[in-house]
């Protein structure tokens, strides 16, 4: 593992005041920054510019607000960068719609992370996880297990369209979003509808509902 | 050196023959989808005492037929992969593509199989060949059966094609099967075209006459409208709709259709949709019975797909909604289609077999090609929803403007038939028909100011939501990164003298960055969508969560805010949004009282006391209570006191309240002191 004063952190966020911010973060990590102008028209032209020349990413999400920063959203390239094992994490506020979008990638952004707890001390733990989680080493709150999911209600006037569902092995309460999105297009009939229940693979020891992703659907 | 090879179990042909079949149908399909590869136009399945076990089935086409090289080399051989071939058929057809797995399904229907077969290059000879199934279940080894093909004289009127006859079935079909087969057979090679050279397959049974007659009905010109939507071989889309009278009333090019201009990374497409309106007035004018189209359409309806002139089981089967038009008609139901009113079909010219089939024939692998196909589809689907709901608008624009005269001709009217009555009653009917006339006028005023109001605050609305967003994705986050590391690096440089010299400054530059982020949180909280649908809401769980989100601001304030909520958690069936809005006006209304006030301990209560079927929720402050207005006119639209006001707050609590079925008590001083705003609201449990 690169640490010290040679990993090189590519900050990326369309907001330049929030770029200067986080790179003074980073320098205090005692690592350093490189602060990404754009445009990106692509990820994988994101990807080209991070490979050989940058050990670690840190991106916002909504990075199409300002201008034409980027093509593209935050959540899409962190999982993109992941399966090129390259890593990168998620910093960014957000509400419950940004949330959705995030969790049709959740399963390949290892940290995501509010801009109010991005100290250096995180930033090397986050590191560390990322390069863990690219070797196959998760975190228990990361780990995916087979699990019963029960649909408590149907919202398809949203975008994009949502299934309220319960994970009874994650909290017997909690009523999560689920983006009609992530499931396969042969299911989304059987599935939409309260009542329904169906096995799927989630990350069942997830402190909170914004860690929780879903995958393969049976 | 001693040679290897695989060898196969005979059980194999079980395995692959049997659980590779996922219908009957399916599989007879795969025999007549080979006629097709042959260059056959007709193809004629007939079935004989199917109904028990130990029918038979026939499949006869005057296709090319099979040399007994074919036969070896082809027929024979099971599993390998046919990728669509650029090189089309003798006739210019692209082959369907088939591994011959289904092939085998068919032929294990029964427990023989008879084929006959005669090449159209020599038509005087005939091949024949048996298969006994049976003889299989006897040996390990595939290899070890021999299989004979016998040449003899074609002593028939036939000059080409092949003969394939199951014998002994050794399941029955039953009525439900045959009738999907023959709906699968209609639809297998495009019969919404009138190509007289198409293909022609046909089951000697009476359901597929009757479905044979009725898909040949063809209520396309029935149609409200009929979308045809292209694909480009570079990816660039176009469309128009046109209405019943054949006139183009919309076009869309490709950004009008993608919107975010991005091309679509798949071959060629056309796509039809043919969209009814199905209510009587709508078909009084028309030829055709609506009840006749309903049945058309409950056969046939939805989008089927059809890959180089064949079709792609299983979209468009009755319940495959692939494209999502149902669930998307939930949410406008006027301007979109279903599968229950529109029929269309989706064809692709796919010569390098971008698209390929599972190989138990249920659709394409979800390939990216696959997956932009339906981003077309979807996309073209969207954008004919989104022209017909501005054509909705116009049309209601239209309507608002005719309605005063409407109204002006009705009043005239009345006017005229009070005018022509007689007797004592003329007079007391123009009286009372005059103060009618003031008492809705004066309604009709405070419905417009009213409308004009709730305008305006939407207006803010919207303007404040915008700063929300943009303020706690931005400007609050660069504010509370960088407090952060003036803050470490303080500490660090400064060690002890830190506390003196900015540790004061920076902990109030945090906790101001807290208010306003409880500003834009509150304010985007009210706008998340979810919460506007009708749900199971337990409101003690809701004023939990505002009374948090309140919290930072009004520690601020120094307003202590405490809630005192009876035990049990009583929910009832409304929107989040509903009870939000009566807590959130309620507070700011105390928020505002109290800053006016010179409380030396600002405080609000917000308390919650069940009572059988209803909960009692109260917000008291002790604020000045209520001065310089009416208690009963507080609800009343623009009535306020504050300075600026809108006087909208809580007349929005008073209606939100009346839709709940619940109602409203003030008491101008309560035990605070000040105001008390006392609300019964129905629930459903505690």
């Amino acid at each position: 593992m690169a640490l010290g004063t040679n990993t090189i952190v590519k900050i990326i966020d369309d907001d330049p005041s929030y770029r200067i911010a986080l790179s003074e973060i980073v320098k205090d990590a005692n690592w350093q920054p490189i602060e990404e102008p754009g445009p990106l028209p692509s990820v994988e032209d994101l990807y080209a510019r991070l490979k050989g020349k940058a050990n670690f990413a840190i991106l916002d999400h909504n990075l199409k607000i300002k201008g034409s920063y980027a093509k593209f959203h935050g959540a899409q390239a962190v999982a993109f960068l992941y399966e090129k094992k390259f890593p990168a994490i998620l910093c960014t506020t957000y509400g419950a719609a940004d949330l959705d979008t995030m969790r049709i990638f959740r399963r390949k952004i290892p940290i995501l992370i509010s801009p109010d707890n991005l100290h250096p001390e995180f930033l090397v733990i986050a590191y560390e996880t990322c390069l863990n989680e690219l070797k196959g080493k998760y975190l228990s709150t990361r780990k995916a297990w087979r699990t019963i999911i029960r649909v408590e209600d149907v919202n398809l006037d949203t975008n994009p369209k949502l299934l309220i569902v319960v994970i009874p092995a994650w909290d017997s309460k909690e009523k999560v979003r689920l983006p009609l999105e992530i499931i396969p297009i042969n299911k989304r009939d059987n599935y939409s509808k309260p009542g329904a229940r169906f096995h799927a693979q989630v990350n069942t020891g997830a402190e909170i509902s914004s860690e929780l992703y879903f995958a393969d659907f049976e | 050196m001693k040679d290897a090879k695989f060898r196969f179990s005979a059980s194999i042909l079980k395995r692959l023959g049997e659980e590779l079949n996922p219908s009957p149908e399916q599989s007879i399909l795969e025999l007549v989808k080979n006629a097709y590869d042959a260059n056959a136009r007709e193809c004629i399945i007939e079935m004989r005492s199917i109904e028990t076990v130990g029918g038979e089935i026939m499949i006869q086409d005057d296709g090319d037929g099979m040399s007994s090289d074919d036969i070896i080399e082809g027929w024979l051989v099971l599993g390998r992969s046919t990728k669509i071939a650029d090189k089309k058929t003798r006739i210019g057809r692209i082959p369907s593509g088939s591994k011959g797995l289904g092939r085998l399904a068919a032929l294990r229907m029964g427990s023989k199989v008879a084929l006959e077969t005669i090449p159209r290059e020599t038509p005087s000879v005939k091949y024949t060949l048996s298969i006994p199934w049976d003889e299989y279940d006897k040996v390990d080894l595939v290899d070890d059966v021999s299989l004979e093909i016998e040449k003899g004289k074609n002593q028939t009127d036939k000059k080409q094609g092949t003969d394939i006859l199951l014998q002994n079935l050794k399941t029955s079909l039953s009525r439900l099967e045959v009738q999907k087969l023959a709906r699968a057979l209609i639809l297998l090679a495009d019969p919404f075209t009138d190509d007289p050279q198409s293909f022609k397959p046909e089951l000697r049974s009476q359901d597929y006459t009757d479905l044979g007659k009725l898909v040949k009905e063809r209520y396309f010109d029935d149609a409200e409208y009929h979308l045809v939507a292209n694909l480009n071989t570079q990816g660039i889309a176009s469309a128009e709709v046109v209405d019943f009278q054949g006139k183009i009333i919309f076009k869309a090019d490709h950004d009008d259709i993608s919107r975010n201009g991005t091309k679509y990374a798949c071959p060629s497409i056309q796509f039809d949709l043919w969209a009814f309106i199905l209510d009587k007035s709508t078909f009084s004018t028309r030829i055709s019975r609506i009840g006749d189209v309903r049945e058309w359409l409950s056969h046939f309806g939805g989008v089927h797909v059809y890959q180089n002139g064949l079709r792609v089981n299983p979209y468009g089967n009755p319940g495959n909604d692939w494209l999502e038009m149902n669930l998307a008609r939930a949410k406008g139901p006027e301007e979109k289609p279903s599968t229950n009113n529109s029929i269309g079909k989706i064809s692709i010219k796919d010569t390098d077999g971008v698209f390929v089939q599972k190989t138990d024939r249920t659709g394409f692998i979800e390939n990216p090609s696959f997956l932009e196909l339906v981003r077309f589809a979807k996309d073209a689907l969207g954008w004919m929803a989104r022209r017909r709901l501005s054509q909705a608008e116009e049309r209601r624009a239209k309507e608002k403007k005719t309605l005063p005269t409407q109204t002006e001709t009705a009043k005239f009217n009345l006017e005229k038939a009070i005018k022509k009555s007689s007797g004592k009653g003329k007079k007391k009917l123009t009286q009372a028909f005059e103060e009618y006339h003031r008492v809705q006028e004066k309604e009709l005023k405070n419905l417009r100011q009213e409308v004009q109001l709730y305008r305006t605050l939407s207006t803010a609305g919207i303007m404040a939501s915008t700063f929300a967003h943009e303020s706690s994705g931005n400007p609050i986050k660069v504010i509370t990164s960088s407090i952060s590391t003036i803050e470490r690096r303080g500490k660090q440089l400064l060690e002890k003298k830190y506390d003196t010299s900015l540790g004061r400054s920076v902990e109030v530059i945090k906790s101001s960055v807290g208010s306003l982020r409880v500003l834009s949180n509150v304010t985007l909280s009210l706008l998340d969508h979810d919460k506007r649908r009708m749900q199971h809401v337990e409101i003690h769980d809701e004023i939990e969560k505002i009374i948090k989100m309140y919290k930072p601001f009004l520690e601020v304030r120094k307003i202590e805010i405490k809630p005192d909520l009876v035990d049990g958690n009583p929910y009832l069936r409304t929107s989040k949004a509903a009870i939000e809005a009566i807590l959130t006006n309620l507070i700011n209304n105390s928020i505002y009282w109290l800053e006016e006030s010179v409380a030396e301990t600002p405080q609000i209560l917000i308390r919650t006391r069940s009572n059988s079927d209803k909960i009692i929720l109260s917000v008291l402050d002790n604020g000045p209570g209520i001065k310089s207005i009416k208690a009963n006119e507080i609800w009343l639209p623009g009535q306020t006191t504050k300075k600026n006001g809108t006087g909208l707050g809580l007349t929005i609590v008073h209606d939100t309240l009346l839709d709940m079925g619940g109602n409203v008590e003030v008491i101008e001083k309560s035990e605070l002191g000040g105001a008390e705003i006392k609300l019964n609201i129905p629930i459903l449990g505690d």
